[in-house]
């Protein structure tokens, strides 16, 4: 049998008359870092918000470290670090005094804060009050202290939101060290380029819906990859190589290098004037605009 | 449960609470100085116990410090969470709701009777300093100092479970009004109303009502925050 470390079962979310989670059965295994993927207001805050029991379900159950959140959520949760939405700190107290408040209720060791501190890069500011502190260092002092008290697992919702693209990258470089540490972490965004470039398992939600639950890889897959080749003429280049017109350009779908080499060298025997050839790489970004839209019209 | 109160006071770090108790203390006895400053003479010929009727004078002024002392500290220590939304962050980690909820309430009942202590402290001092020459009435000075402040409880409790559980301060602060209001008035209301209880004109009756009410408020303020999803 497949143990996951975090498992949903029929997760549901019921504001009032307008659902935000429905049946949601999310399967996370350990050391993965699961992208958790969907429009704003898709309903991945209200999931992560569950996950960490700061929401009681409406239905459906919630499974971490194979215990019942439910039944066990001070147990489990002293495993758990997470960062939701925007960061939350005391903006009239230090970075080091901040940690210190989660610190004595964690009850972990003082010179946990420097570390977690040192590993974030805020060292520099360790006493410098958090209420002048850009964005991108508030945020990284709210992983700083998600990863207080050494979480097996780490959940981290939209955290490079507003962040510019030096805090973005240096954020994803902290999350893939972490996950080489063998931490788990839940990753969520509404940009799939986001989460395409560190997740390892990607899951999509849409009006509420879990919509795909897959690989990295086998997301990857779904996206079929075309080889455009521009010539001067169409049809005798179709005649040379088959594939399909579209325009002024030929495409074929099954190629490989020495294929590809083959084809040139037909078209330029044929005397045929070569003016492109392009890989067209069919994004990932349409397919997750495709699934998107598919939920959206069910 | 000691360790969450630290936590809390680790939170509210620079926010004047030692500040604010030794300035409600200290008004409160101030308000005597100009008094017995300006016209000592007239007022020992009030009353001959001199000491009683000093102490009666501080008396009317102790209730509505309290209660806008209490008020002020429960919107502070909710405020400290609600500025940046850290409830979502308290109420995720490995603590009970109740308990961090119970922490609010005890870390604002030590200040209060920090401030009674200070109270007790500035109405001897001041006292001795008028030199009645009459024998100093030591327990009516503690009575007055720190009772008031468990007739006060009802209001107290309440005024926490409204700042922590309203979707604004706005609420908390207009409620907050409103109580003050009410036992700056209390004088013309029957001796049940709960505004009247810090006045202690019935020691015994305010305190008991007090003490069983503001345990009551407390319970079921908690009980509401624990049932409610985080902000």
């Amino acid at each position: 049998m497949m143990t996951y470390i975090v498992q949903t079962t029929n997760l549901t979310k019921q504001f009032d008359k307008y659902a935000a989670v429905t049946n949601v059965d999310l399967k996370i295994k350990e050391g993965e870092i699961y992208g958790f993927l969907g429009p704003n207001g898709a309903g991945k805050s209200t999931t992560i918000r569950m996950l960490l029991g700061l929401m009681k379900p409406t239905r459906g159950q919630v499974t971490i470290f194979n215990q019942d959140l439910h039944k066990h959520r001070q147990t489990i949760l002293r495993q758990v670090g997470s960062l939701v939405e925007n960061p939350s700190y005391y903006p009239h107290l230090t970075a080091k005094e901040n940690l210190e408040v989660l610190r004595m209720v964690l009850d972990v060791p003082k010179a946990r804060i420097m570390e977690v501190l040192e590993m974030v890069r805020l060292t520099h500011v360790a006493n410098k009050k958090v209420k002048g502190f850009s964005l991108g260092m508030k945020q990284r002092l709210g992983i700083a202290q998600a990863l207080l008290h050494q979480p097996r697992l780490l959940i981290l919702d939209e955290p490079t939101n507003g962040l510019d693209p030096e805090g973005i990258i240096e954020i994803r470089q902290l999350i893939k060290k972490l996950a080489e540490q063998g931490i788990t972490i839940i990753i969520s965004s509404h940009l799939l380029s986001e989460i395409d470039q560190i997740a390892t398992t990607i899951g999509i939600i849409a009006k509420g819906k879990l919509i795909y639950q897959d690989s990295i890889s086998a997301m990857h897959a779904l996206a079929k990859n075309r080889l455009g080749i521009r010539t001067n003429d169409v049809n005798q280049t179709q005649q040379i190589i088959g594939g399909e017109v579209e325009g002024d350009v030929v495409y074929c779908t099954k190629y490989n290098n020495r294929q590809v080499a083959t084809y040139i060298a037909q078209l330029v025997t044929a005397n045929i004037d070569v003016y492109r050839v392009e890989e067209e790489k069919h994004s990932l970004e349409a397919i997750f605009l495709q699934m998107i839209e598919e939920a959206e019209h069910k | 449960m000691m360790l969450l109160m630290k936590a809390e006071l680790a939170k509210i770090k620079r926010k004047g609470f030692l500040f604010l108790a030794f300035l409600g203390a200290f008004g409160v006895v101030a308000m005597q100085m100009v008094n017995y400053g300006v016209r000592k003479e007239w007022l020992m010929q009030q009353n001959p116990d001199y000491w009683q009727y000093y102490l009666l004078n501080i008396q009317s002024f102790i209730p509505i410090a309290i209660v806008l002392g209490g008020i002020i500290l429960t919107i502070q220590i909710t405020n400290v969470e609600e500025e940046t939304n850290a409830w979502k962050q308290q109420l995720a980690l490995p603590i009970s709701k109740k308990s961090l909820y119970l922490a609010k309430f005890l870390v604002i009942f030590v200040y209060l009777i920090l401030a009674a202590s200070l109270l007790f402290l500035f109405t001897l001092m001041y006292g001795i300093f008028l030199d009645f020459k009459q024998p100093i009435p030591f327990l009516t000075i503690v009575k007055e100092s720190f009772l008031p402040v468990l007739a006060t409880l009802p209001i107290i409790a309440l005024q926490l479970w409204i700042s922590v559980v309203s979707k604004s301060q706005t609420i908390a602060i207009t409620i907050g009004i409103v109580n003050f209001l009410l036992t700056y008035s209390a004088f013309s209301f029957p001796e049940w109303v709960p505004w009247r209880w810090p006045y202690l004109g019935q020691p015994l009756f305010n305190i008991g009502l007090g003490v069983v009410a503001g345990a009551l408020l407390l319970i079921v303020g908690m009980y509401d925050f624990y049932r409610k999803d985080a902000k």
